[in-house]
């Protein structure tokens, strides 16, 4: 078996079993309810904002965008104006293609699908590595929102609607949510890909499977409280209300499942701002992605621009004067 | 039952992986054929560079100062606050693997380490064991350590930097690929720069920009045999079309200063395209007037000094716009040559600029204004061809290049770092019949790097040079098998040596040209003689038979 | 059925262990990579290794070979078997082989059509195939086991020429970089190393 997955895979287990036992054996609520809550929220907001402005703070001395298409140039020849952009606009409409439907990373697919010499189609497995990153971030982003639903009162329209259609295919009582489904699933993938691909699983590290591990956990502990043991919902909207407001309360009859849960979705806050998981926040920043290509057009300034020594002209003519009259080369001095 | 094993189960009993499945237990092997010589000590010396010394990759004690690890620490930190790309990078990778095989080292040794993200982790383990808080958290926990997926600095963790980051010739492939844009090359630059505080630089890099920093150009040529070399290709070219075509050097008030890469002028195939640009210069003074000068000052236009660090980089492309300012010239002119157009394109103006001195570049001859270059004041020979062919500037013959089956090959720098890929196209179709592409995801901006940049294209590390453009040569080894290509067009000039010898080894019968050279041969000179030779001394199609007769 | 024959009806699983073998002698990761995509550009490595196998095995099927298995009689057919091994040793010869091992799947070729063939032949273990009571398949199994030698030997010539190759590279690479017409103007004497020694020290 292998340690990388292995620790982490335990480090999650025990943090569930830590809340689980922690609230039904010992009656920690308001340890794992509470205090950890705000610690994690804390964490994560300070960490958050301290990373990027970390990042922030570092100058940025060169414009150095990689160039996926043709440049602007001479006016008759078609610029690519997203994947070579000149204008911040450009810039702009490249960041969201890469933000919202990780163009670069289905760049990865292009030439995946291929004829071979049999004229059989053949395609590599990279395909799904941007569908299931897509599928990834979508369920996730889904999932956050509507448990938006618990923070606030009331429920704003557009919520209701997301719930809606995130329940639109209708399979027994409770309705079924995709996005929670997806999640998991597409989860799993990326685990298993981890796992199985030999290159993928040769690079990995414990804090690679870590954070999968933790959002496999919370998305499992989140769909056995909403379809299994069905938690006391009116309880726990009124846990998050309580904490939202600041004024913490400790519902009766909500188990030690949904801790588990909180304690999880505590621990991912807290780990978020020191992991890879920054990656939300750094494809913002990244400068190869985030500037124009037009350094030849407009100035970029280098804040630690310092002087340097140079060979000037000047210690190059003395050095070789006369070798350059017997040339006959034009000199400045004539000895 | 036997005891002898059945073939079957033998085969299956043959264990091939690793030593073990951690890439960090894996220890570094430095290779005869895939690294190159270190740094002779005087190149050192020359830039005033430290620890200049004797030392040998393959020894043991590579005679580091003695507070190597604090040099390195130091230089980490300073360049985490220097550059942004540094420190971002360092921190969001997700180890997705998208880029892993997107790397011409990687598909062409074989070596896991060659993998774009593992190259980075060689760097980035180091960088999470020392500077970041989670590491100094897990640190407490026994055992812990290890999850980090940190590990602290050694000589064989130096060592091994040393190997790869030498087998990456910052192509940028992988950052195309990469969902945050994580550029490789920006990793390897800032290593190289650590390893040029601890004087690890290899000789093949140290040499030219000693001998640039002295002499101007990379191969270390002085003034007035620069002058003769060039004054050697006008006799050439008066023998094949009967025409003088005067060079300028150092000269004042000229329209534009011309620069381009030495190779042009001492290597071939390049000394034929810089055959080219006299051609096409001596037209252009002719019909036009436009002057055009040559200097020996700024007589390189590539800059190793790129390979090494920003600063060397700098005090290496200073001289342009020194001489461009001397001279008095209204704008530069650069030839055909890839990182140093990433240089230009990316760096100059806001290293050594800004150049108001000179004019917002406009071709005099066709009024057309380069909006793309109006504060770097510094145009791509392509970009001003294709102009003047656009505009019916030049008189050509393409049967001259009839012979010709042509493909093109996108160079690194200008495909990823500046994204010049339909002006050398357009002028290569108007020069030249025959013309057929690579597969797409083996050009413009995917494509494959010679395997030689980035200063690896010396002679001791040819196995590696070899291997790393295997992806390159295959895939024109299929349009020379399917449409008969002959000739491999590109606009660089470690492109037109790495790549000459690249054909040799995997695909024989492949020659390669310059873009202008090509230029050279259809362009029709004002009062030249029937030409019966190409720039090359080759008959011209139509020629053979009358040799014959 | 002689041994052409059931080598021809056994191809395909022939082949597909010829290229793992021959692919397993790359790390793990790598060779899982090797295997998976087929893509010629994509994959160099993997597809040229592939194609070159195939080659190699319908070349091995064609081959005439002489009476009494002479090597210095059936130099010819050597020399076909080099031009189809080409693809493959071209690329070993640049990577991170020894020769012995960059030309040893040449060699694993016999233990896989052992496995195979032996099973084709109702009888599960080597011994019984080798002791089967039909000669001509022990003495087509000779001749398959001498074309394999040929195999092998083509193997060796083509891996010396790829090394003789690159130190020809090495060699010539150098003299071009000085154009000729620098040599022939006299320009190169010039820049002797004390010379530009001379001149950083100035």
């Amino acid at each position: 078996m292998n340690q990388k997955y292995m620790l982490p895979l335990a480090g999650v287990f025990l943090l569930f079993l830590l809340a689980y036992a922690g609230v039904e054996g010992v009656g920690l609520q308001w340890l794992f309810g509470i205090v950890i809550p705000y610690l994690a929220v804390i964490a994560f907001i300070y960490g958050f904002v301290n990373r990027v402005m970390c990042w922030a703070g570092s100058a940025v001395p060169f414009r150095i965008p990689t160039t996926c298409g043709q440049q602007k140039s001479l006016p008759w020849i078609k610029q690519n104006r997203i994947d070579n952009p000149d204008t911040a606009i450009g810039v702009f409409i490249r960041m969201l293609f890469e933000i919202f439907l990780f163009r670069s990373l289905f760049r990865n697919t292009k030439a995946a699908f291929n004829r071979d010499e049999n004229n059989k189609l053949t395609y590599s497995w990279e395909i799904f590595l941007w569908l299931g990153a897509l599928a990834f971030h979508y369920g996730f982003l889904v999932v956050i929102l509507r448990h938006l639903r618990f923070f606030l009162e009331p429920v704003p329209v557009c919520l209701t609607f997301l719930e809606y259609l995130d329940g639109i295919v209708q399979i027994g009582l409770p309705g079924i949510f995709l996005s929670g489904i997806v999640l998991l699933a597409a989860a799993l993938f990326l685990l298993a890909r981890r796992i199985f691909d030999a290159k993928v699983s040769y690079i990995s590290l414990a804090a690679d499977y870590f954070p999968l591990f933790l959002i496999i956990g919370i998305a499992a502990t989140g769909i056995a409280m909403r379809y299994f043991t069905k938690v006391d919902i009116v309880g726990v909207k009124e846990f998050t209300m309580g904490l939202v407001t600041f004024h913490p309360v400790i519902p009766p009859g909500v188990g030690g499942l949904f801790y588990a849960h909180v304690l999880m979705v505590s621990v991912l806050f807290a780990y978020f701002p020191m992991s890879k998981l920054m990656h939300a926040g750094g494809i913002f920043l990244s400068p190869t992605r985030n500037m124009a290509n037009n350094t030849r057009a407009k100035r970029h300034i280098n804040p630690w621009n310092y002087a340097v020594d140079v060979h000037t002209y000047e210690q190059y003519e003395d050095h070789f004067r006369e070798k350059m009259i017997e040339a006959g080369l034009p000199v400045d001095k004539e000895e | 039952m036997s005891d002898e094993l059945k073939p079957d189960q033998l085969l299956d009993k043959i264990d091939h992986t690793p030593s073990c499945g951690n890439w960090m237990d894996t220890p570094v092997h430095i290779r005869p054929g895939m690294y190159c010589y270190a740094a002779k000590a005087e190149s050192v010396e020359t830039l005033g560079l430290p620890n200049a010394r004797p030392w040998n990759p393959t020894d043991d004690d590579w005679k580091l100062p003695e507070n190597w690890k604090e040099i390195i620490h130091n230089a980490i930190k300073e360049r985490l606050e220097r550059f942004r790309t540094f420190k971002v990078f360092m921190d969001i990778c997700v180890r997705c693997g998208a880029c892993a095989d997107k790397c011409h080292f990687f598909l062409g040794t074989g070596d896991p380490k060659n993998m774009p993200v593992l190259r980075a982790e060689l760097l980035r383990s180091v960088y999470r064991n020392d500077f970041t808080k989670a590491a100094q958290i897990l640190k407490m926990i026994p055992g812990g350590e290890k999850l980090s997926g940190g590990r602290p600095m050694t000589l064989d963790v130096l060592k091994e930097w040393w190997y790869y980051f030498f087998q990456c010739t910052e192509c940028r492939r992988c950052s195309v690929f990469c969902p945050y844009g994580i550029d490789t090359a920006e990793i390897t630059i800032m290593a190289r720069e650590i390893f040029n505080l601890l004087g690890l630089n290899i000789d093949w890099i140290a040499t030219p920009i000693s001998n640039c920093y002295k002499t101007g150009n990379h191969l270390g040529i002085q003034p007035h045999a620069f002058k003769e070399m060039i004054e050697f290709f006008t006799d050439d070219i008066e023998e094949i079309t009967g025409v003088n075509v005067e060079p300028q050097f150092n000269k004042k008030g000229a329209d534009i200063l011309f620069i381009t890469p030495s190779g042009d002028v001492f290597a071939d195939p390049g000394t034929y395209t810089c055959q080219g640009y006299l051609i096409l210069f001596k037209y252009l003074k002719d019909k036009y007037g436009l002057d055009v000068t040559w200097s020996t000052y700024a007589s390189e236009g590539g800059n190793f000094g790129f390979f090494t660090s920003h600063e060397t980089m700098k005090r290496l492309n200073a001289k342009m716009y020194a001489e461009a300012r001397r001279l008095g010239v209204k704008w530069i002119l650069g030839g055909e040559c890839g990182h140093m157009w990433r240089v230009i394109h990316q760096y100059m103006d806001t290293m050594n600029g800004p150049a108001d001195f000179l004019e917002e570049p406009v071709n005099p001859i066709t009024g057309t204004k380069f909006e793309n270059a109006k504060s770097t004041k510094m145009v791509h020979i392509t970009e001003f061809t294709a102009d003047l062919i656009k505009h019916g500037k030049l008189e050509l013959d393409k049967s001259r290049n009839a012979n010709r089956i042509m493909t093109y090959h996108d160079s690194c720098n200008t495909s990823r770092g500046m994204g010049l890929l339909d002006e050398p196209r357009y002028v290569l179709q108007h020069v030249c019949d025959n013309f057929f592409e690579m597969p797409p995801n083996t050009i413009r901006e995917q494509t494959f790097c010679c395997g030689s940049g980035s200063g690896l294209n010396a002679g001791e590390n040819m196995e590696l040079r070899m291997a790393g453009g295997l992806p390159r040569a295959n895939a024109v080894k299929y349009v020379h098998e399917k449409f008969g290509v002959n000739t491999l067009g590109t606009i660089c000039a470690i492109d037109r040596a790495a790549l000459s010898t690249l054909m040799e080894y995997w695909v024989p019968g492949v020659t390669v040209s310059g873009i202008h050279e090509l230029v050279g041969n259809a362009l029709i000179l004002p009062g030249e003689k029937e030409r019966e030779t190409d720039l090359r001394c080759d008959p011209l199609p139509g020629m053979e038979e009358e040799e014959d007769e | 059925m002689d041994i052409n024959q059931q080598l021809e009806l056994k191809k395909e699983e022939i082949l597909k262990k010829w290229f793992e073998s021959a692919i397993n002698s790359y790390p793990e990761d790598t060779a899982k990579f090797l295997k998976k995509s087929k893509n010629q550009f994509d994959n160099p490595v993997g597809s040229a290794t592939l194609q070159s196998l195939e080659n190699t095995f319908r070349d091995i099927l064609e081959m005439k070979i002489s009476k009494n298995y002479k090597y210095s009689q059936d130099i010819v057919e050597q020399n076909k078997i080099e031009n189809a091994l080409d693809p493959i040793i071209r690329i070993r010869a640049v990577q991170n082989f020894s020769a012995s091992e960059a030309v040893a799947f040449v060699f694993e070729l016999k233990n896989i059509v052992k496995s195979t063939i032996g099973k084709l032949n109702d009888q599960n273990s080597l011994e019984e195939f080798r002791g089967s009571s039909s000669n001509s398949v022990i003495s087509s199994y000779e001749l398959f086991e001498h074309k394999v030698d040929l195999v092998a030997l083509a193997a060796f010539n083509r891996f010396m020429k790829c090394r003789e190759n690159i130190f020809l590279l090495k060699a010539t690479e150098a003299k071009r970089r000085i154009h000729s017409a620098f040599e022939r103007a006299g320009l190169v004497t010039e820049l002797n190393e004390n010379e530009l020694v001379g001149s950083s020290k100035s």
